[in-house]
């Protein structure tokens, strides 16, 4: 790989510490485009090594045992793992194809819901009619509500005389 | 199946198959580098280690989702920032005094005590604890983006464009918030870097 070259090594300045050949590399190639120094160049320097002595976090040397360790807590809940091997499992396909699976278990699960309001409509019918069949006893012989309609459309009033009318048709 | 050029990428692969030495394999390469992210943008050690370790299970969990043309790294730090970011939010509705904090009287007194390996003298570790602060006080301070910007530019795994799918924003914007950071960091942090109190912190000079 080629050694970087004057832009890269100032854009390389403000990202680390260049080593010592970097910089005589940069200060030549700054000593001829004067131009391309930039104003507070040693500014610029100093804070890229102040931001480079950061010291790095203290990680335990068992990170990664504990991490797995962790790992292996969430996994060994049953329900996260059957929760995590279900994702994993859905994961595995297509977006359009988990969409489609969506769907269908959607429309698997209004078909369901119908059917049992269906269910639960026939059940409520059977028993008002059983209800009814069981009021049905009191009530008077069919025979003498054949002329229901023609009684009930009598007019209001006093009832005739029965007596007199007997006698009227002898 | 065809070989793939980026090795994390290969590990990746395998860890998709539940490869746990894969797995490990990503954490030796990458955990001190997420830690350091998350410990330069929150400023607490233990808080920094635990949710690089949340970073990695998350990864673990969502290694299904991992695409090969996404680079590795520019994925695993977006789980970070992300982590990172509810942990902030988290702390904005719930703030605590830290115990790490100095109690009030002794503000003035450097906010975290970093232990220092090296064999300096005493005053050179009081200067160097105490330019640790500042720097972390002034990184602190800088907006959320910004922050982010610099603390990934300091990697040198990642490019300009994936900061950017990082932060999700332009090229020009990284490049924007960078510098806009600098500028403020040079500001904030002036005295020391005209006085080369530096120097003490960084041997090669």
């Amino acid at each position: 790989m080629n050694a970087p070259q004057g832009p890269q090594l100032l854009e390389l300045a403000r990202r680390r510490p260049l080593t010592p050949a970097e910089r005589a590399a940069l200060d030549a190639w700054l000593a001829q485009h004067p131009e391309a120094r930039p104003a507070d160049w040693a500014e610029e320097l100093a804070l890229t090594r102040l931001l480079a002595a950061l010291p790095p976090a203290p990680l335990s040397p068992r990170f990664v045992e504990n991490t797995l360790a962790a790992l292996d807590r969430r996994e060994g809940k049953p329900a996260a793992s059957w929760a995590s091997a279900w994702c994993r499992w859905l994961a595995g396909f297509q977006p359009a194809w988990r969409w489609a699976g969506a769907a269908v278990l959607l429309a698997a699960m209004l078909g369901g819901w119908q059917f049992q309001q269906h269910r639960r409509e026939q059940v409520r019918l059977a028993e008002s009619i059983l209800a009814v069949s069981t009021l049905a006893g009191d009530l008077p012989d069919a025979a003498a509500l054949a002329e229901f309609d023609v009684v009930l459309h009598l007019p209001d009033g006093p009832l005739p005389d029965l007596e007199a009318l007997a006698r009227a048709l002898e | 199946m065809a070989e793939h050029a980026d090795p994390d990428a290969a590990l990746m692969l395998r860890v998709q198959r539940g490869d746990r030495r894969a797995f490990e394999a990503l954490m030796a390469r990458h955990a001190q580098a997420v830690a350091n992210f998350l410990y330069h943008a929150l400023g607490d050690a233990a808080e920094a280690e635990d949710l690089t370790q949340n970073v990695f299970l998350q990864v673990y969990k969502s290694a299904a989702r991992y695409r090969v043309t996404a680079k590795f790294t520019t994925w695993l730090f977006t789980i970070a920032r992300n982590l990172c970011l509810n942990e902030l939010r988290r702390r904005a509705r719930h703030p605590a005094l830290s115990l790490d904090a100095p109690p009030p009287e002794f503000e003035d007194a450097p906010a975290r005590a970093v232990p220092d390996l090296r064999p300096d003298g005493p005053v050179d570790t009081l200067l160097l604890s105490e330019l640790e602060a500042k720097i972390q006080e002034a990184l602190g301070d800088l907006p959320e983006a910004q922050r982010t910007a610099i603390l990934l530019y300091r990697e040198q795994d990642l490019s300009y464009d994936d900061i950017a799918a990082v932060l999700g924003c332009s090229l020009t914007a990284v490049k924007s918030l960078i510098h806009r950071g600098r500028e403020t960091l040079k500001r904030r942090l002036k005295p020391y870097l005209r006085t080369g109190e530096w120097s003490a912190a960084d041997p090669q000079l």
